[in-house]
């Protein structure tokens, strides 16, 4: 195949897969900037304020492909957090207190079908241990070989990579929506 | 303490002291090390150097392997008393491969990995001691990648390697696991013991652990992927998704009890994302993934 048909191929697919995804409800949570190419040296096309409700049509690597407005561009993963906001949380605490929200859902929200179980924190502290099922689940192997040629398969090539060491100092309450996250220590 | 038992001539205890201090880490206080040891009961009992060795381990309040692995089965059992492994050999084959592979890029490779799929519509998944992960079927049905999954295993995977149910269980079960295997002679079964221990797990699950490991496993778990790898922004994507659920889905309620909010998770995860860019071609597997899934939604 040579390289042009490749790269109209690559462009038809990721067409497609645009397409087929539709758009999704999503927010972007602090100023930022809508890049005309997923890099952080592509042009700019817009200044985004925190808060600004857009469209997320498709992923590559960590940007999003958004559209606000009629403008359509990039903006990296961590300034956008899909659905809408009631949906969010961004503490502990926060999250406890959108169980007593009435808001509208989030834009992902996936009907439960009734009948099938659920788990909760009772299922656990009441359970009877079941070491029958354990014995069963202990059949679960699948050798490091196998393993191995289940990833060539799939051309999936392993490599080396240190544990990021983070700054010790993180703000503990850091909120989404006022522009002080953690990226500030690595000056995104 | 039951090391003591095993003490009876101080000069070899001297010499295995000697090779031990080559072996620990340096800040290791060999001071806690005597203090621990010395004034055996001098009963005669013979010397077994492997007991030793193991004893001066316990010493540090560490348990080993083979301990790890008793205390991760009844972890096990008690999940699976709570909610079944989901009957379907092709699915459990399927996240078997992506697990065992991701925990090949681990520093535990050869520990006997195992990852087993829940039989309910919850979304939430889980880990025990010793190398066992547990994905509930309602998380894999909202993932759309094999990247997406092999993230969601890679966190799972960090909470062995860093042995946090283990340490959680025995801090807030006030259980001190060397003592009480150091009481059981190898090849004892002692219920009682092993009763308490899974009593642990089953406050420790419905608990969750601290928000500090969770964040931990995180940050660990995005580069274990994307040593394996897949397209670093797999786990980031599961939790945009549970990010964007209602969170008064009910099938949350436990996830988001014992796990800090999807987008403080994500928040935390960001300061990562340039260290993961040169990798961000990595493949995803959305197809390989989606035959699965499309095949447990006709089969269930």
């Amino acid at each position: 195949m040579t390289r042009q048909l490749q790269r109209v191929l690559f462009l038809f697919l990721l067409t497609a897969s645009t397409l087929a995804q539709g758009g999704e409800a999503a927010r972007i949570i602090r100023d930022t900037q809508l890049k005309a190419e997923p890099f952080s040296d592509a042009a700019t096309l817009q200044e985004l304020k925190g808060n600004t409700q857009v469209t997320k049509e498709s992923r590559k690597g960590g940007w999003y492909q958004i559209k606000v407005g009629d403008k359509a561009g990039w903006v990296r993963m961590s300034v956008l957090r899909l659905g809408t906001e009631q949906a969010q949380g961004s503490s502990g605490l926060g999250s406890t207190l959108q169980f007593l929200q009435t808001g509208r859902s989030g834009a992902s929200d996936v009907t439960v079908a009734t009948g099938l179980r659920g788990l909760d924190a009772a299922d656990l502290t009441n359970a009877t241990p079941d070491h029958k099922a354990l014995e069963k689940f202990k059949q679960h192997k699948i050798s490091p070989k196998a393993a191995k040629k289940f990833a060539s398969t799939a051309k999936l090539k392993a490599h080396k990579m240190a544990y990021v060491k983070i700054e010790q100092h993180q703000p503990e309450s850091s909120q989404e929506s006022d522009g002080g996250g953690v990226e500030e220590f690595f000056g995104e | 303490m039951m090391q003591q038992r095993f003490i009876s001539k101080t000069s070899i205890l001297g010499a295995t002291l000697l090779c031990l201090s080559l072996l620990l880490p340096v800040n290791v206080s060999a001071g806690g090390l005597f203090g621990g040891m010395l004034g055996g009961d001098g009963n005669g009992n013979e010397i077994d150097i492997g007991r030793l060795f193991k004893s001066a381990k316990q010493a540090f309040g560490e348990v080993d392997e083979e301990q790890e692995a008793k205390v991760g089965d009844e972890a096990i059992a008690v999940l699976l008393g709570a909610v079944p492994l989901l009957d379907n050999d092709p699915i459990q084959r399927y996240v078997n491969k992506v697990g065992r592979w991701v925990a090949l890029q681990t520093e535990r490779p050869k520990l006997p990995w195992r990852f087993g799929v829940l039989d309910t519509t919850d979304v939430n998944a889980f880990a025990a001691p010793g190398g066992s992960v547990f994905i509930t079927r309602g998380l894999l049905e909202r993932m759309g990648s094999e990247a997406e999954l092999a993230g969601a295993l890679a966190h799972e995977t960090v909470h062995v390697l860093k042995r946090h149910h283990l340490k959680a269980v025995q801090k807030s079960a006030r259980l001190d696991l060397v003592v009480m295997f150091a009481e059981t002679r190898v090849g004892d079964e002692d219920r009682e013991n092993l009763n308490k221990i899974a009593s642990g797990f089953k406050e420790l699950y419905a608990r969750g652990l601290d928000k500090g490991d969770e964040f931990e496993a995180d940050r660990m778990g995005v580069v274990i992927a994307t040593r394996a790898g897949y397209d670093p922004y797999g786990l980031p994507s599961v939790l945009q998704t549970l990010g964007a659920m209602n969170p008064k889905d009910g099938a949350l309620a436990l996830l988001f009890k014992t796990h800090p909010a999807p987008g403080k998770r994500l928040d935390m995860l960001s300061v990562l994302f340039d260290k993961l860019d040169p990798y961000a071609t990595q493949p995803q597997l959305q197809q390989r993934f989606q035959k699965q899934l499309a095949a447990l939604k006709k089969n269930p």
